[in-house]
């Protein structure tokens, strides 16, 4: 039962715990929140990844100089100083106003591709799961389809027909990962709808829409919420990976990974030192991320007591 | 058994059909091999290599060609050279299979040994330390992790030994004539099997961890104890065998991954292996040649999951293939 009392319907926001009689009330988002905040690592995840958030979005205002702007009076300046942070590149841009730049396209992309994969996967998932028979097998048999063609071929292919552009890039990889969530939502449908509240929500009256989106979807916001971390991860990684490659992002915008993709000439030469800073934000990134998700399974799950 | 590995092969002949077709289809679509001679000063070489190539036959007419070559042992040319696919696959084949021994083996020695310390140390400080690492490995994506070790180990150690190059070479295998056994080969092969066994590595040790912790919690080590056998020899002689099961099939299943080649490792390293041969096939459109290639690391992905699977029933009696 454990994470069924989670959030059903009747308790709302304030659960009273009735088995002792009433002598604590507490609310479960407030449960949720001591748990995720004794969790360190997570923490410190919320605080890099707000940070980092802040800083790409705020680059206007952070950033010591506009985008783009050249520093051509001075173009000898090599490694870090106290003027530019992370040093300049070869056509005298400051590069610590560069990197905060493309962060703005590669955490866009990465929170984009996380909803709107979670969005698409739990829709998919429910239908799938509630509905079973026809809609069931025909969402497994496109995910089975998809799972046979590497991901890398998809994307090129859908690349080349739908263009570069971020949105393009963020609807791109969307759909290559919102069948993961789907097959999770579709397993933990499979089970909670044969548990007995859904039978009590379906005596009393409730229409199927209204079993999905009241009862079984609340239900799986645990699982649901550390997939899309995931997802978050697997899409900065994957759109840093293609851009560097040179499917993804196109100069002149930026993201981390075609940053890093001109990097690549500098190796062996006095410029190499500017490949640490997006490597150094893409690590952050996702370590942020990926601890956010550990803390939020271990704040959600309760039988974890600690 | 046999019968057993022959329905298998059977059930994946529908797969492999229907996952050729489907990239065939998306490939012809979205490319034009011919595009290049678009604007060309002979304005009939565009309708004449469509026609050598036969580009203007409905789609499912040219796979169906296609089919019926591969059938009877022929590849096919690519469109952009006109080199047959076969010579060109067997030769990048040879390539990425050298990253691939190397990789796999230091990965499976790293692997086991950290996993079987973390596990018989659990929550020791070796433990912390390693599980700490191994989550670093799976978070730094892999050309992050190419860059740096190019970077780091490759051009500041040989600026710190006093090199007049880099320490470990990152471009291509060879850079002469001289063969397998030679310091020139293995200094260009330190830095791709390190990227690769980085990204491989990470995730076999926290399974070998957990599979080791699994069997050293069950009954029947217990039992080795409660009889008086010293913890060494259960550790050793019970727990571990036991606990490579699971760790065998992991590696068969992650193994077949890399016969398509590694795309990254190879396209940063630049070492013309099945990786880089289908990463310019597909940005040319070279139908033929992601078909081959497609064929090829598909097979090892059938091959292998099911050489895992009959791994698992020889390898514990309890499991029964059915």
């Amino acid at each position: 039962m454990t994470s069924l009392d989670l959030t059903s319907e009747e308790a709302g926001d304030e659960l009273v715990d009735q088995t002792e009689a009433g002598s604590v009330t507490r609310s479960q988002w407030r449960l949720f929140l001591r748990r995720f905040l004794r969790h360190r690592l997570a923490v410190l995840g919320v605080l890099i990844f707000v940070a980092l958030l802040v800083m790409s979005f705020g680059a206007r205002w952070v950033a010591p100089f506009p985008k783009n702007a050249q520093n051509l009076t001075d173009l000898t300046i090599d490694g870090p100083g106290r003027d530019h942070l992370f040093g300049q590149d070869e056509l005298g841009r400051d590069y610590f106003t560069e990197v905060l730049y493309a962060g703005q396209i590669s955490l866009k992309i990465g929170i984009a591709v996380a909803v709107l994969s979670t969005a698409l996967g739990v829709a998919m998932g429910a239908i799938a799961g509630y509905f079973g028979k026809l809609a069931d097998g025909i969402l497994m048999r496109v995910t089975d389809a998809f799972l046979l063609v590497p991901s890398i071929a998809i994307l090129a292919v859908a690349f080349k027909k739908f263009g570069n552009s971020d949105i393009a890039v963020a609807l791109v990889l969307t759909f290559t990962v919102w069948m993961t969530v789907a097959r999770l939502v579709r397993g933990q449908v499979l089970t909670i709808r044969e548990l007995e509240f859904i039978d009590a929500a379906r005596i009393a009256g409730a229409s199927s829409t209204r079993i999905i989106v009241r009862h079984l979807v609340p239900n799986m916001v645990g699982p649901i919420a550390v997939n899309a971390t995931l997802a978050m991860v697997n899409a900065i990684v994957a759109e840093s990976t293609l851009s560097f490659l040179g499917f993804g992002i196109q100069p002149p915008d930026t993201s981390w990974g075609n940053l890093l993709a001109q990097t690549r000439g500098y190796l062996g030469t006095s410029k190499a030192y500017l490949l640490y800073f997006p490597c150094l934000f893409i690590i952050l990134a996702v370590l942020a991320i990926s601890f956010i998700g550990d803390g939020l399974r271990d704040a959600f799950d309760p039988e974890s007591k600690k | 058994m046999l019968k057993y590995i022959i329905r298998r092969l059977l059930y994946s002949m529908p797969a492999l059909f229907i996952s050729t077709f489907v990239l065939f289809w998306a490939v012809r679509s979205t490319f034009d091999p011919a595009a290049k001679f678009i604007g060309s000063r002979d304005p009939t070489t565009y309708a004449r290599f469509k026609e050598k190539w036969g580009l203007d036959d409905p789609i499912p007419v040219q796979y169906w060609r296609w089919l019926k070559n591969i059938v009877q042992g022929d590849w096919g040319e690519s469109t952009a050279s006109g080199e047959s696919v076969w010579s060109m696959i067997s030769r990048a084949f040879g390539t990425t299979l050298q990253l691939i021994f190397w990789g796999v083996l230091f990965s499976a020695i790293i692997a086991v040994l950290i996993g079987v310390y973390s596990a018989i140390r659990q929550y020791s400080v070796g433990d912390y330390v390693f599980s700490g690492l191994s989550y670093l490995g799976i978070a730094v994506p892999p050309f992050v992790f190419g860059l740096l070790a190019i970077q780091i180990l490759g051009v500041l150690l040989g600026d710190k030994l006093g090199l007049d190059g880099p320490a470990f070479f990152f471009v291509g295998l060879h850079s002469d004539e001289s063969g397998v056994f030679s310091w020139d080969y293995v200094r260009h092969l330190v830095l791709p099997v390190l990227t690769l066994t980085v990204q491989i590595v990470a995730s076999w040790t926290r399974f070998q961890r957990a599979s080791m912790l699994d069997v050293m919690s069950s009954d029947y080590v217990r039992t080795a104890r409660a009889k008086g056998v010293p913890r060494r020899r259960v550790v050793f002689r019970h727990a571990f065998r036991n606990s490579l099961t699971p760790l065998v099939t992991v590696m068969a299943v992650d193994s077949a991954l890399l016969f398509g080649g590694l795309i990254i490792t190879e396209s940063l390293f630049s070492i013309p292996g099945m990786g880089r041969l289908f990463f310019n096939a597909i940005q040319t459109g070279d139908a033929y040649v992601v078909m081959g290639w497609l064929l090829v690391s598909g097979m090892f992905v059938i091959a292998f999951n099911l050489i895992a699977d009959v791994l698992y029933a020889v390898l514990d009696p309890r499991v029964r293939l059915a």
